[in-house]
């Protein structure tokens, strides 16, 4: 008896001792945490990795789909301008004639001496570029006239139109023509 | 007396701090609960709406087409290319300010700024949201007026900056070759579908189909996912046609068309050792560029859909049956006496009498006596059977819409002067694609090869479907097919196709010419003919075949040695140094053995009107396909015209001067109408 009520008094009145956290343990808890921390930003830097080669991808398709566009826009201004019906309106431009089966008889044949009255013969007056002809012609130089100082300037300036104004007109007049 | 000092009251810390602690944490959860209520709110009852409009802010829907596939020639050069437009049109539900809008954009693009205010201010009231501004810009033009348009104060995702305003992402069909083989070609429409020409036949393997993608943009408009929906890609078609070939061949064939007045002509150049086409011409042609422009007379492909009388072309069947039942040689010879025949109480004549000639002689003048004997020496069925084998009455299977057959009747349904008509090309309905195909079967040893003109179906990863190898069908033997080129030669050399001879080349082939039917006057009209040429270069070893049609040549020779060999003869002279066929005579070899003989279908003594009844034949009708009026096989049906008697120019004005009797079919004077098949009778003049 004496026993078993000494071993409850000195539960009830001993202080229970402060468990004492150790250094090891709490180093445990700072590594899982930090690893936790460094997953969730490696996991964020992924994401917006992931987000970043998303929109770069988005943009490759699109400037894909624009070479493409280009290309084929390419293609076409290439098969217009090899075009015979192109070959001969250039041709019809620079003053060039078809020479006709018996107009090159007679040229086969005056050889020696060129009749330079023969009508087959006689070269055709060059024929300015009308702005249809104009038109068809790419440009892929630029160039730009001398200009001329007007009175008002001063010396080494020169009065540039305005861009955008340009832009504007150019445009419009494109639209015009479609 | 002592004041009890004043018993202070005993505050409870605890308990304070208890009740505050208490009434706090019921903020808070008074304050959670809010929130969670709200957010079950939320999350239950309106799920599906938030979870949309989730969605649609940052998920982006868009449809587009695959461009459609592009057209070659044999070359690579190309035919038909299908290119990139923008479409500018407003949203006019988004725009605020429709003047200041309108007054923007009509600064930019130069337009009127009062009808487009008013157009946008209707479209608003309507709550359009699309309004067309401008269509089918290209990329270059459509970045300028983004440039243009742009208001850094607008944040937009797509572009141009400024409310309203968006691109459509259209396609627009080109062809650079404007009106070079526009018939082979075809055009398609708006919608991206076939509606001509091989745009038409392989509109399948061209058709770009609608790709679907489901695009995610970030809050800067910025797209970071995109899913697309995976349909196959459309298929490019390189043709057998050559463009300078074809360049070649549409020149000539307008010239010449010009020069002899006709009224439309078609060309075919077949390549003999594998059946493909080269060039197929038609004048007048479109520009499938101008569709407006299209006039729909000039939309058939006459070459494939016309059908017409070939004439004495067609003794090209004539003899080489004969020749391959070994019933003739061409030195063999034959008595064209006085140069008249009667089969059935119908009197043949020819040009002129050419007497006892051998057969090569006889197909060089173009004699129908002799080709008439010959075709009597073969027989009705037997006949028959060689126009079969010759390909005639079906099509010949070339990737083009609307192919005729022609039209070739069963020998029971043969008149008794039937054989005879046919011997010299009458009583047949043939495609100048068809005669140009049994001149390419003699060229090639008497192998027929079905012609073609796809030469590959090419797919976007560069490999090509593989197509059904063309047919090859022996039609006569080798040595028949020999023979025939013998014959044919002294065609070109002493015979009616003089104008065919060429320089540096030799060349063979046969001239045609034959009355055209005229509605108007329901009869054969002697001042309409369809001339041609079917020829092959070189003669002893051909390379090539060419056929020219002339529809109604009406200027210098009309027959087919005057108005279709000399288009003939400038085609192939481009056309053999283009495929490097080496010259097989000299410049100065090429002499004629004899005089000229024009062909020609002269009345002579017999007056057509009145001996024969007349009535409407296969002939050639503004690219539409017209049915003689004989009796047509079950297939044929659908363009027959009316089963109608019709009588011989002479009675036509007998009954006109009587019109009671309008309706009632007249006899002519020598001979009586037995029935509505003789009817389909011609005058033979060829």
């Amino acid at each position: 008896m004496q026993n078993s009520n000494a071993v409850r008094t000195r539960s009830r009145t001993a202080a229970i001792p402060a468990r004492e956290l150790s250094w090891s343990f709490m180093l445990l808890v700072v590594i899982c945490a930090g690893v936790v921390a460094v997953g969730f930003f490696f996991a964020a830097r992924q994401h917006f990795t992931s987000m970043d080669f998303g929109i770069k991808n988005s943009n490759l398709r699109e400037q894909l789909q624009n070479l493409e566009t280009e290309k084929r826009r390419l293609i076409l201004a290439r098969e217009v301008a090899l075009s015979p019906m192109a070959i001969r309106k250039a041709a019809d431009a620079i003053g060039m004639r078809e020479v006709t089966e018996t107009a090159a008889v007679q040229l086969t044949n005056n050889k020696a001496t060129i009749n330079n009255n023969s009508p087959s013969l006689e070269l055709a007056k060059p024929v300015v570029a009308t702005s249809a002809d104009a038109r068809s012609v790419v440009r892929t130089v630029l160039t730009a006239p001398v200009q001329s100082k007007s009175a008002g300037e001063t010396r080494g300036r020169f009065v540039e139109p305005s861009k955008d104004k340009k832009e504007k007109t150019e445009v419009a007049a494109l639209l015009k023509l479609r | 007396m002592r004041q009890p000092a004043k018993r202070k009251k005993k505050i409870n810390l605890k308990q304070t701090a208890f009740t505050r602690f208490m009434l706090i944490i019921a903020v808070f959860v008074l304050w959670i609960g809010g929130i969670s209520a709200r957010l079950v709110h939320l999350q239950v009852k309106q799920h599906e709406w938030l979870t949309e409009k989730a969605k649609d802010n940052r998920t982006d829907k868009k449809s587009s087409k695959f461009l459609r596939g592009t057209i070659y020639d044999r070359n690579g050069r190309t035919l038909a290319i299908s290119v990139n437009v923008k479409t500018l049109f407003a949203d006019a539900t988004e725009i605020t300010d429709v003047k200041a809008a309108a007054k923007s954009i009509a600064k930019v693009l130069g337009i009127n700024e009062t009808k487009l205010a008013q157009q946008l201010s209707q479209a608003k009231s309507d709550e359009r949201k699309f309004v067309p501004i401008v269509k089918g810009l290209d990329t270059e033009a459509a970045e300028r007026v983004n440039d243009l348009l742009e208001d850094p104060k607008i944040i937009k995702a797509d572009q141009p900056k400024l409310v309203g305003l968006h691109w459509r992402e259209d396609q627009k069909r080109r062809y650079p070759y404007e009106t070079l083989a526009a018939h082979v070609i075809g055009f398609s429409n708006a919608e991206g579908n076939g509606q001509a020409g091989i745009e038409q036949s392989m509109n399948g393997e061209l058709y770009g189909a609608v790709i679907k993608k489901l695009q995610e943009r970030d809050r800067l408009g910025r797209v970071y996912d995109e899913t697309v929906t995976e349909k196959e890609p459309p298929k490019d078609i390189v043709l057998t046609i050559d463009v300078p070939i074809q360049y070649a061949t549409d020149q000539a064939l307008e010239r010449r068309v010009k020069e002899s007045g006709s009224k439309s002509g078609m060309a075919v150049v077949i390549d003999n050792k594998t059946g493909a086409i080269l060039a197929l011409s038609n004048y007048p042609a479109f520009d499938p560029n101008r569709l407006n422009d299209i006039r729909l007379d000039n939309l058939a492909n006459g070459a494939i859909q016309s059908i017409y009388s070939p004439g004495s072309v067609f003794k090209l069947v004539t003899y080489g049956s004969a020749l391959d039942k070994k019933l003739i040689t061409p030195d063999g010879e034959i008595d064209s006496g006085n140069g008249t025949i009667e089969i059935a109480r119908h009197k043949f004549t020819d040009s002129h009498a050419i007497g006892r000639v051998s057969y090569k002689k006889a197909l060089a003048h173009s004699s129908n006596v002799c080709a008439i004997k010959t075709s009597m020496l073969v027989g009705k069925e037997s006949f028959h059977n060689y126009i079969q084998k010759f390909g005639f009455g079906a099509p010949t299977g070339i990737e083009l819409p609307a192919e005729t057959g022609g039209i070739v009747r069963a020998p029971e349904r043969w008149n008794g002067d039937s054989l005879a008509s046919m011997a010299i090309g009458y009583e047949i309905g043939v495609s100048a694609l068809q005669m140009a195909t049994a001149f390419a079967t003699i060229a090639n040893d008497g192998v027929r090869i079905r012609p073609h003109i796809v030469k590959e179906i090419r797919q976007s990863d560069e490999t090509t479907v593989p197509l059904p190898v063309p047919e090859r069908t022996q039609v006569v033997s080798t040595e028949t097919a020999r023979s025939l080129r013998t014959m044919l030669r002294e065609v070109v050399l002493a015979g009616t196709g003089r104008r065919a001879q060429l320089d540096g080349y030799s060349s063979a082939g046969k001239t045609g010419t034959a009355w055209k039917f005229d509605p108007a006057i329901k009869a054969i009209n002697r001042s309409k003919y369809v001339s041609s040429f079917i020829g092959y270069a070189p003669a002893e070893n051909p390379a090539i075949t060419i056929a020219v049609v002339m529809d109604e040549p009406k200027l210098g020779g009309r027959d087919g040695g005057g108005a279709a060999a000399p288009a003939f003869r400038e085609i192939a002279q481009t056309v053999l140094p283009e495929l490097n066929v080496r010259r097989d005579l000299d410049s100065t070899s090429t002499v004629a053995e004899a005089e000229e003989i024009p062909e020609s279908p002269d009345a002579g003594d017999i007056n057509a009107a009145t001996a024969v009844p007349q009535s409407g034949g296969p002939r050639i009708n503004d690219g539409a396909v017209e049915r003689p009026r004989v009796a047509l096989p079950k297939a044929d049906i659908i363009n027959r015209p009316k089963e109608k008697l019709v009588v011989p120019a002479r009675a036509n004005k007998a009954r006109d001067a009587n019109p009671k009797q309008k309706e009632k079919v007249t006899e002519s004077p020598t001979k009586q109408i037995k029935n509505k098949s003789s009817s389909a009778r011609m005058e033979y003049r060829t």
